[in-house]
């Protein structure tokens, strides 16, 4: 056992949650309304995953979006599971429901046509939910080893801070975190293109390290099929303006967030059961949000995101801190924001400084500390697809 | 007080970032080095820190992050009017690199083995 501790919530299979939600799951897009309904009536314990899929997907993308909606059912965070299927759907209601209740979760499933309707749907739906989140609201936090954490690592709306202050600063909180036994993981990977020789030099075997060249080459070779020029979007326009120049350079600053020292144990697809105890690489796209929808599926409990520029993102079932190394966004953005280390910077205080208090934050945030982007209601959440609807 | 007015993280570097706006005939000073600013430059953007030639490399973090398309004077300015990256250009319809690089020690030797023409 290490000496940090958090409190929070030991689930049967053995993962550990720091949040206790009712997660409220729509099969498909046709039955998000409802479901977005059914949460908000039972107050913050609810949590809804509204999505635009679940229909008229094929293979890969199919899989996918139903393998990212079990992740989420079988989530350390969520204490409890409601279904809402329209009823024809190619997501099965019964597999998600099956997945909770596989992890130790009371579940159940409704379906709009055989309910009949919006309205009695909704009004069953809160019926059940209800008690639900009377139950978890009533469990007790309890004292858990920080070696159960998997810590999100992300960065976006980055600037010349990113990868001089706030990056290095988490990167830090990742060697603690792995140090004392506990997981970090890294998305994005086109933005880890021109930094991927400093995380394969670190690879704990030679497998992770061949695995992420592979899929560096891939997400490059995806560009260079398609004709295009991947600085179209990398480094973004913001980026530019902020000063970065390239992506090399964006990924260079970009990945100090994953730590200086965390070994490279594991790489796994998107929404991909994180297992093993390291620096895990998790093969997600470079938007926001969908990045951060798949490493909180993979099992990240709390996400530490930085920003330059400010930006709001959440997520339904995980705390999302916000940092910031840019002084001057610290003061425009302060609602969206968590903590200010632009100290480091202006030599106010030194890196280590701001290192242990930001991990004091994510053990803070881990026992219930709530972060702005749950207080403002930012719950942003978007599977991934890489093929066209059919 | 220059130490807040422009950064270079690795010795490799051949490149600074402002970490205030900079203006042209500012002389900074960085260790044993200094380097009279070129041209007003915002804070966040690079200078470089000596004569970066065509076609060579430029370093920032210790690694490469692109390469420079003109003759980069000490002092300019450093950004995408003078730095081409290497990476995911499918507009130049070859792939920037012959499959992955392999692993390299983070801060010896500069980086080579560009295959981008």
């Amino acid at each position: 056992m290490s000496a940090l501790t958090f409190s929070g919530y030991k689930r049967t299979d053995g993962r550990v949650g720091v949040r206790n939600h009712v997660l409220v799951v729509p099969t498909v897009i046709c039955a998000s309304v409802v479901a977005e309904r059914i949460a908000n009536a039972i107050g913050p314990t609810g949590a809804a995953l509204p999505h635009l899929a679940g229909c008229g997907q094929l293979g890969p993308d199919r899989r996918l979006t139903h393998d990212t909606l079990a992740a989420y059912c079988a989530h350390p965070n969520v204490g409890a599971v409601v279904v809402v299927a329209l009823g024809c759907e190619q997501v099965i209601a019964q597999h998600l429901a099956n997945t909770a209740r596989t992890a130790g979760k009371p579940a159940a499933v409704i379906a709009i046509q055989s309910e009949g309707g919006t309205v009695r749907t909704t009004t069953r739906g809160i019926e059940i939910a209800t008690p639900f989140a009377s139950a978890l609201e009533n469990e007790q936090r309890v004292p858990c080893d920080v070696s159960s954490l998997i810590l999100c690592v992300k960065c976006g709306g980055s600037d010349y801070t990113s990868g001089l202050a706030a990056n290095p600063a988490l990167g830090r909180v990742a060697d603690r975190l792995v140090d004392a036994g506990g997981t970090a993981v890294l998305g994005e990977i086109a933005e880890i293109m021109g930094a991927e020789h400093l995380l394969a030099a670190r690879a704990a075997s030679p497998e992770p390290a061949a695995q992420l060249l592979r899929i560096i080459s891939r997400v490059e070779a995806e560009a260079v099929a398609l004709g295009l020029d991947i600085r179209g979007t990398q480094p973004s326009p913001g980026n530019i303006r902020g000063g970065l120049t390239t992506i090399e350079e964006k990924s260079l600053g970009a990945t100090h967030k994953g730590g200086e020292r965390t070994p490279l144990t594991d790489v796994v697809p998107y929404a991909g059961r994180i297992t093993k105890r390291g620096l895990t690489v998790m093969d997600t796209p470079g938007l926001d949000v969908e990045s951060v929808t798949g490493m909180v599926g993979g099992g990240a409990q709390v996400v530490v995101f930085t920003t330059g520029l400010g930006t709001p993102t959440g997520n339904p079932i995980a705390p999302v801190i916000k940092i910031t190394g840019n002084a001057q966004t610290a003061a425009a953005m302060a609602d969206n924001l968590d903590d200010d280390v632009s100290g480091i910077l202006d030599g106010r205080e030194t890196m280590d400084s701001a290192a242990d208090r930001l991990m004091d934050d994510v053990l803070a945030v881990a026992s219930g500390r709530q972060t702005a982007a749950e207080r403002l209601g930012h719950r942003e959440f978007a599977i991934h697809r890489r093929n066209p609807t059919i | 007080m220059n130490e807040t007015t422009a950064l270079v993280i690795s010795a490799r570097d051949n490149v600074a970032t402002a970490l205030q706006p900079l203006e042209a005939g500012q002389v900074i000073t960085l260790g044993n080095e200094s380097v009279t600013v070129a041209e007003q430059t915002p804070r966040g953007h690079k200078i470089a820190l000596r004569l970066i030639r065509k076609g060579e490399d430029v370093v920032k973090y210790g690694s490469t992050i692109g390469t420079a398309t003109d003759d980069i004077l000490p002092g300019a300015h450093v950004h995408t009017h003078n730095v081409a990256s290497g990476r995911g250009r499918g507009d130049l319809h070859t792939i920037a690199a012959e499959g992955p690089r392999l692993a390299e020690p983070p801060d010896l030797s500069p980086v080579t083995g560009k295959t981008v023409q």
